[in-house]
C-alpha cells in the first residue's frame, strides 16, 4: 500500500489534473444533454472556481404578418419593408430566433416574394450558431395557395399539410443554385419552346440571359459581409399572353457593386439612376474592364428590338420599371430582382430576324 | 490552293455552353478558347489556312462565353491576322457575328 500526504506536491499537482478533467466532462457531459449544442454555454473563471453558466433555453418567437398585398413587384415598398424587418430582426439576434411568417390572409401573391422568403430561410439555415428557426402558415385564399404550391414552394420546406397536385405544367417550380447552371438554363429554354412550339433557335437570347445573371450573381453579388448566402433563384410561369420570368439574388445589389465616377462618390445618382446607367451600356463594370459588362447591356438590347417585354429590374433602392418609370423607393431591398416577360404572339416578335 | 480548319462548337465542345471563366463552371469561354480554339488557330496561323467556326445548333452562347474566347484570343494574338484567319458561320444568331468582330476589334489587355 502506498501511502501519499496530501500536502505532498506531487499529491496536489495529480488532483489539480484530476479535477480539471472531471470538470471537463462534466461540461461535455452537459452540452450533450439537450438538444441544444454548447453554443449557449460559456464557462467563467472566478478565483479559484469555475462554472458553467448556460444562457435561456427559451427562443424568441416573432409572429411575421405578411402584407396583403404580397409581390416584390407590384407592391414593393410595403412587401420589401416587411422583409427587411425580419432581417433587421436576425441581424439584431444573437441568439435563438423563431420567425412564423403569417401569410394567412394575403390575397395576391407573386412568387417574387416567395422567392425571397426562401432566400432569407435557406441563408439562415445554413447559420448554426444562430439557431433560427422558421414556421408558418398557407393562404386561406385556395387559388393563391394552388399558386404557391405549384411554384415549387414545398420542395424547400417540410409540411403536414402536403397537397397532392396534378401538376399543370403551367411553370418552372423555383430553382435555386450557387453557380451558373446550364442545365436550369437548358430546362428554361425548353420549357419556352414546347409552350410556344418553337426550337432551340427561338430562345438563344433567352438562354444568354440566363447564363448572364447566373454569372452576375456568381462574380459581383456578394462579399464575406453579406447577410444572406450568395444564391440565385428562377421561376418561369406560362401566362395568358406572356410567359412570364422572375430572376432574383440576394446579394449585395446593383447600386453597391457598379463602378462609381469619382465625383458621384460625392454627389451621388439615385440608385435607379445606377441601374439605368448600366443597363444602357455606361461603362460600369466593377472589374474596370473595357471587355468585361456586356451582359446587362444585351438585356436591354433585348428589350428594345421587343425580344422581351415589361422589363424591370429593382435593386437597392432603385426600381426600373421600364415598361413605366424609374424611382428610388423608401426602403432597400438586399439583392436584385430581374422581371420578364416573352410575348406569346410570336408574329409580333422580331427575335425570328435578328439582322 | 486553302485548306479550312473547322470547328463545330456544338459537336466539338457542348450544346450548352457556360460563363467567361472556368472557376464559374464547365464549358467556359476560357475552356472553350485553350482547348480548342486557340490549338486550332495556331494550326491554321502555321499553315496559313483558314479557320471556320460554325455556331449554330446549340442552345445558346452568353456574351461573356463569346468575348473570352473570341476577345480573349485577340487579347493573346494580333486581331488584324486573326480577321484574316477566322470564318464565322452563325445562321441561328446572324447578329452574332458581328458581336465577335467586335469583340476581337475592341479586345483590351487586362490592366
Amino acid at each position: 500500500m502506498i501511502i501519499i500526504k496530501k500536502n505532498d506536491p506531487k499529491y496536489k499537482k495529480w488532483l489539480k489534473r484530476r479535477n480539471e478533467k472531471l470538470f471537463l466532462k462534466e461540461v461535455e457531459r452537459r452540452r450533450h444533454k439537450s438538444h441544444n449544442t454548447n453554443l449557449n454555454s460559456e464557462i467563467k473563471t472566478e478565483g479559484s472556481t469555475r462554472k458553467v453558466i448556460k444562457h435561456t433555453n427559451s427562443v424568441n418567437k416573432y409572429n411575421a404578418i405578411a402584407p396583403e398585398y404580397f409581390s416584390i413587384i407590384e407592391n414593393t415598398n410595403e412587401t420589401v419593408s416587411y422583409f427587411n424587418r425580419i432581417i433587421s430582426l436576425l441581424r439584431a439576434k444573437k441568439y435563438k430566433v423563431g420567425v412564423y411568417f403569417d401569410i394567412e390572409n394575403v390575397n395576391h401573391l407573386t412568387i417574387d416574394s416567395v422567392m425571397y422568403l426562401l432566400a432569407i430561410i435557406k441563408n439562415i439555415k445554413t447559420n448554426k450558431l444562430s439557431k433560427y428557426s422558421f414556421s408558418g402558415n398557407f393562404p386561406k385564399d385556395k387559388n393563391i395557395n394552388l399558386l404557391l404550391n405549384e411554384s415549387g414552394f414545398l420542395n424547400y420546406v417540410t409540411t403536414k399539410n402536403k397537397i397532392n397536385l396534378t401538376k399543370k405544367g403551367n411553370n418552372i417550380e423555383i430553382k435555386n443554385g450557387k453557380q451558373i447552371d446550364q442545365n436550369v438554363a437548358k430546362e428554361t429554354c425548353d420549357f419556352v419552346n414546347k409552350i410556344l412550339k418553337t426550337d432551340t433557335k427561338y430562345t438563344k437570347f433567352l438562354y444568354n440571359m440566363l447564363i448572364e445573371l447566373m454569372t452576375n450573381t456568381f462574380q459581383h453579388a456578394y462579399t464575406s459581409d453579406c447577410f444572406l448566402i450568395n444564391h440565385w433563384y428562377l421561376f418561369a410561369e406560362n401566362g395568358n399572353n406572356s410567359i412570364k420570368f422572375i430572376f432574383l439574388d440576394t446579394g449585395l445589389g446593383i447600386p453597391n457593386t457598379i463602378r462609381k465616377k469619382f465625383y458621384e462618390n460625392i454627389l451621388p445618382l439615385k440608385d435607379n439612376q445606377f441601374i439605368y446607367s448600366a443597363l444602357i451600356g455606361e461603362f460600369r463594370t466593377n472589374t474596370q474592364q473595357g471587355y468585361r459588362g456586356k451582359g446587362l447591356p444585351k438585356i436591354y438590347q433585348y428589350y428594345n428590338e421587343h425580344t422581351i417585354k415589361n422589363l424591370a429590374i429593382i435593386s437597392g433602392k432603385g426600381c426600373c420599371i421600364l415598361q413605366n418609370s424609374n424611382y428610388d423607393m423608401d426602403n432597400i431591398l438586399n439583392g436584385t430582382l430581374f422581371y420578364w416577360e416573352i410575348s406569346k404572339n410570336i408574329e409580333g416578335n422580331d427575335i425570328r430576324d435578328n439582322n | 490552293m486553302i485548306f479550312v480548319i473547322t470547328i463545330n462548337v456544338c459537336k466539338d465542345f457542348t450544346d450548352t455552353p457556360g460563363a467567361r471563366y472556368i472557376n464559374e463552371g464547365t464549358y467556359s469561354g476560357e475552356e472553350f478558347r485553350n482547348k480548342i480554339l486557340e490549338p486550332k488557330y495556331k494550326q491554321a496561323l502555321e499553315l496559313e489556312d483558314v479557320l471556320f467556326v460554325d455556331l449554330d445548333g446549340g442552345y445558346g452562347y452568353a456574351t461573356s462565353f463569346l468575348e473570352e474566347a473570341f476577345g480573349g484570343l485577340a487579347r493573346i494574338y494580333d486581331k488584324i491576322i486573326i480577321l484574316k484567319i477566322l470564318k464565322l458561320k452563325s445562321d441561328d444568331e446572324p447578329s452574332l457575328i458581328e458581336d465577335i468582330y467586335g469583340y476581337i476589334e475592341n479586345a483590351r489587355k487586362k490592366k
